[in-house]
């Protein structure tokens, strides 16, 4: 009897489950390269995606609350937020997944990432891919004026991350407390004279640093192009550097704490610059500082600048471990990441400020109205100000410039 | 029955935690000599460790860490015991003694962010003095915090460890006849502070030395608090092996897995000196005992001791009070003694943000105390049973194993637990988590309930056992109810240890579980005090509450019993 009925429960089930059954027949033989994309949004029903992003912004965190809302709603894919420190922490999780043999239904599906975490897993083959192309918001994307689009700090993406949001290297100050700013490194050495103790820059090898150090490395030099090959290429590597070194000696002498601690990142230079601390601050979002205006972390008299010789500028990205256990849903979510509504909405002060990665030319009439509609911020710098980008010098050089930096002042 | 089921605790309890540290440790050491075949690193080398020894930080970090963990170790047993000594029957120490389970439930991070808020150049004394007294418009260009001499993170340890060393000496000194020794230093014309230096000490000392253990390794190892206070160029070796194992380029975790080891043969070497400094301090000091002398030099550390006592119970305070302004601050910049404008919104929004994680901390924590706590009960009535049998037993040989996950650094073996974990599909498993709290808040419990347990007297539980027979029964009604209070003490004191830990439950919970540590942790990494504050001052409150209801249980419980009344 009992037996019956149980038999009977579980025909149910199964009918029940018809159409997904279908679909896995149909698919089942199929790897996922081979879905349509309207047949992987369909195997994506129901999956669960770990987004394994940093999580220290509030208005960050929020703006992936919303996402996952609309995410569920749409796509009846479940989307949590796991909040990271740091992105080599996802990493070594990877990693560790695979010494231990467990090449699918991997603990992180998508991963908030870009740089030299981007080309360490690419390397190692810890990436799932080729997939980008095949998202229909693909098409949309700005490759004609980003080329950090297709190149991540000098890797080739290949289509193994997608892109997500802009990024340059930005200066923050108060306007309350300084009126004329330096406008290049060589400027930056002279206000740190006039103000000692009240400039600094994030010790090296903090991704914040880093940067802060390539600039003043591509600025101080008089042919740039040497950066951009292979250090291995160089004929004499540490001469080529000699000019940075002596330009940091001169700035540690008079920097904050003379050099012998520096702030851990750009977040506690932030807190600094609130403070009063420092008079200077970085970011690698020129909307940072609008952003924490409104939000009272910082004073409503701070602007930013950018040197008029430009800055570097990269792009964060979305990639898929090799062993994800819902590459099909990471897409979806990546590619929803990747739409107008939800660039624009990332791209608003309000919200958070990341700006888009999209050809707003291309896009509807309606679509182009969302970015319309973001009003500047009361920091935020003009299109025109914002558009002498340096790219990424080659990645050979950030390894001879974090050991460098290492043995002269961390020892 | 019940003696047989005892007699599995011992090696069940070790069994449980020790294999996975030794596990964890294999899968770190391959690694430091270049086997890590997931890397495609599979000939065994010394490079790493040459890398590591010639890499132009790792002395200065090494220093650092030396100095940080030996002289916090030294301070907050030299603030613990004079402090003790002092005031010993004074108001002073009961009200010490209160507070106690307030100092005790402070979270490390939590604390290290409210001191630098505090004394950091635009930190709260320094808005509150300036500019009116100061003159200063933009703070001053030296700082306290985060020195490079890694001074201050010695300061915050000390700070922050001093009161578990006076919880653990309280504990101690129950076993020592206290009153008696010094009554008898009295009446032979010894000055209290004489007594407790010539008599007291050398007998304390040894059973301080494992609380002590835990304390230098704890220095040895930490990575929140350097990362907070510590000095930055360089950094402390936790900090610098624990940037490596993060680093973008993966074949970094090669050396830094040799880093690691070296952090633990740092930790065992000072274990070892340790131990030969006690053994050498009662050496040497043995002849001066009966020298005679009644009074001592030191005499006038009495006043500095209550001032250090206030210094101690100050600054928890201050630092929890700028989080409570922080947490409730819209604007507040420098030099305002007080923010600009107010808001909620932090303490709404956090609110909501934190139910979940706040639920599963909560559940987390009390499913390991109360586990953990019937691990080491029945660990140590084992220990009973078979004193009673063989008197002069004092426990298992092998029992000190119980102590190697507070002594090798999380650093160490984390890393290979979790491959091992991935291995048996065991990863972002709760109950994998809770037991790998377990492996930490088991041997805390040892450490803090072994001292009045192994003082219970006996004779009770016989005279138990005569009225009624059963042995259970002795242990239900009379043994452990006599023990509640520092049964539930305790139990507070393991939720506080499982609601701490932040690498274990990144490691071993594949990102699945969100405890009121990670969320904060990943919150602080944003730098915003407003939400820092909030989410510190969460995770603050939390173990408070139980602390508080480990005190008040027992007060209630024996509201009509005069004998078990709190002295």
């Amino acid at each position: 009897m009992t037996k019956t009925r149980l038999r009977i429960i579980r025909m149910f089930k199964t009918l029940r489950h018809m159409p997904l059954v279908a679909s896995l027949v149909l698919t089942a033989g199929l790897p996922v390269a081979a879905l349509a994309w309207d047949d992987l949004e369909d195997a994506a029903r129901g999956q669960q995606v770990f987004f394994n992003a940093w999580g220290g912004s509030e208005p960050i965190n929020d703006y992936l609350l919303w996402a996952a809302d609309e995410i569920a709603d749409r796509y009846d894919i479940v989307l949590e937020h796991v909040k990271v420190g740091d992105t080599g922490d996802v990493v070594s999780r990877v990693l560790a997944e695979r010494a231990a043999g467990r090449d699918e239904g991997g603990s992180v599906d998508l991963v908030w990432i870009n740089g030299e975490n981007f080309r360490a897993m690419k390397e190692q083959d810890l990436l799932y891919g080729p997939w980008t192309d095949r998202l229909p918001h693909y098409e949309l994307l700005d490759f004609d004026n980003k080329p950090t689009l297709t190149m991540d700090f000098s890797t080739p993406v290949d289509n193994m991350e997608a892109p997500w949001g802009m990024a340059q290297l930005t200066f923050m100050y108060d306007s309350a407390r300084v009126d004329t700013l330096p406008d290049s490194m060589a400027e930056l050495l002279t206000f740190a004279q006039e103000n000692p103790g009240r400039v600094t820059y994030p010790a090296l090898p903090s991704f914040y640093g880093t940067t802060f150090v390539k600039q003043a490395m591509l600025e101080l030099t008089d042919d740039p192009s040497v950066f951009y090959e292979s250090a291995n290429a160089v004929e004499d590597p540490a001469a080529e550097l000699a000019p940075l070194w002596d330009f940091l000696d001169e700035l540690h002498a008079v920097a904050w704490q003379q050099g012998r601690a520096f702030p851990q990142d750009a977040p506690q230079m932030k807190q600094m610059l609130n403070d009063g601390e420092i008079l200077l601050s970085l970011s690698f979002n020129p909307n940072d500082a609008s952003n924490a205006i409104l939000t009272g972390e910082l004073p409503d008299t701070v602007r930013t600048y950018v040197h008029s010789g430009g800055t570097i500028g990269n792009t964060h990205f979305l990639a898929i471990p090799y062993n994800a256990s819902a590459p099909e849903a990471a897409m979806v979510v990546a590619n929803f990441l990747m739409s107008p509504e939800a660039q624009a909405r990332k791209a608003d002060i309000e919200i958070w400020g990341d700006p888009t990665v999209l050809a707003i030319d291309q896009l509807s009439r309606d679509e182009q109205q969302l970015f319309d509609d973001i009003e500047r911020g009361p920091a935020g710098l003009s299109d025109e100000a914002l558009e002498a980008v340096l790219l990424e010098p080659h990645a050979t050089w950030v390894p001879l410039l974090e050991d460098e930096w290492q043995r002269r002042y961390a020892r | 029955m019940l003696r047989r089921c005892l007699a599995a605790f011992p090696a069940v309890t070790a069994a449980v935690f020790i294999v996975p540290v030794v596990i964890g440790l294999i899968g770190t050491w391959l690694p430091a000599f270049g086997y890590l075949p997931a890397l495609g690193a599979e000939r065994l080398t010394w490079a790493h460790w040459e890398y590591l020894l010639t890499h132009p930080s790792v002395p200065t970090a090494a220093r650092h860490t030396l100095i940080s963990a030996w002289g916090s170790t030294l301070l907050s047993l030299l603030a613990a015991l004079t402090l003790l000594a002092l005031t010993w029957r004074s108001r002073t120490l009961r009200w010490l003694r209160r507070s106690l389970s307030g100092l005790l439930a402070i979270p490390h991070a939590a604390f290290a962010i409210g001191i630098v808020a505090l004394l950091a150049p635009s930190g709260w004394l320094i808005k509150l003095a300036s500019p009116a007294l100061t003159g200063w418009e933009l703070p001053p260009i030296f700082s306290l915090v985060r020195d490079p001499w890694a001074i201050s993170l010695m300061f915050v340890l000390a700070l922050k460890e001093t009161p578990f060393i006076i919880f653990m000496t309280l504990a101690a000194l129950q076993q020592l006849q206290v009153g008696r020794s010094l009554q008898m230093g009295r009446s032979l014309g010894y000055t209290e502070f004489m007594a407790w230096r010539r008599i007291i000490l050398p007998q304390l000392l040894p059973l301080l030395r494992l609380p002590l253990f835990a304390v230098l390794a704890y220095g040895v190892s930490v990575v929140d608090l350097a990362l907070i206070v510590g000095p930055s160029a360089p950094s402390t070796l936790a900090v610098l092996v624990d940037r490596w194992f993060n680093h973008p380029d993966i074949l970094r975790r090669l050396p830094g897995s040799a880093g690691a080891t070296l952090l633990l043969v740092l930790t065992v070497l000072s274990l070892g000196l340790w131990w030969l400094l006690e053994k050498l301090w009662l050496r040497l000091s043995r002849p001066h005992w009966d020298s005679g002398q009644r009074r001592s030099a030191l005499h006038w550390l009495a006043r500095p001791a209550e001032g250090l006592s206030l210094l101690l119970i100050g600054s928890a305070l201050a630092a929890f009070m700028v989080l409570v302004v922080w947490s409730f601050a819209f604007r507040w910049g420098f030099p305002d003694p007080l923010p600009q404008s107010w808001t909620l919104r932090f303490w709404e929004r956090g609110w909501t943000r934190l139910q979940q994680p706040f639920w599963l901390t909560l559940w987390t924590g009390l499913a390991a105390a109360v586990i953990g706590l019937v691990l080491v009960v029945g660990c140590l009535e084992h220990e009973v049973t078979l004193r009673r049998r063989r008197p002069g037993f004092t426990g298992p040989k092998l029992f000190w194993l119980i102590y190697v996950p507070l002594i090798v650094p999380q650093i160490a073996f984390l890393f290979g637990i979790q491959v091992v974990l991935v291995w048996f599909n065991l990863d972002g498993n709760w109950l994998a988590l809770l037991w790998s709290h377990l492996m930490f808040v088991v041997p805390y419990l040892f450490l803090s309930l072994s001292g009045p347990y192994r003082n219970f007297d006996d004779r009770y539980v016989r005279q138990a056992m005569l009225l009624h027979g059963g042995e259970w029964c002795a242990l239900s009604r009379v043994k452990w109810p006599m023990l509640l209070r520092p049964l539930c003490y305790v139990t507070a004191l393991g939720f506080a240890v499982s609601l701490a830990q932040y690498l274990p439950t990144l490691y071993v919970g594949s990102g699945r579980f969100a405890t009121l540590t990670t969320e904060t942790v990943s919150i602080a990494g944003g730098g915003d005090r407003r939400l820092v504050g909030v989410y510190a001052l969460t995770q603050w409150l939390l173990p408070m509450l139980i602390y508080s209801l480990a005190l008040l249980v027992p007060a209630w419980c024996f509201r009509h019993r005069r004998g078990m009344r709190l002295q």
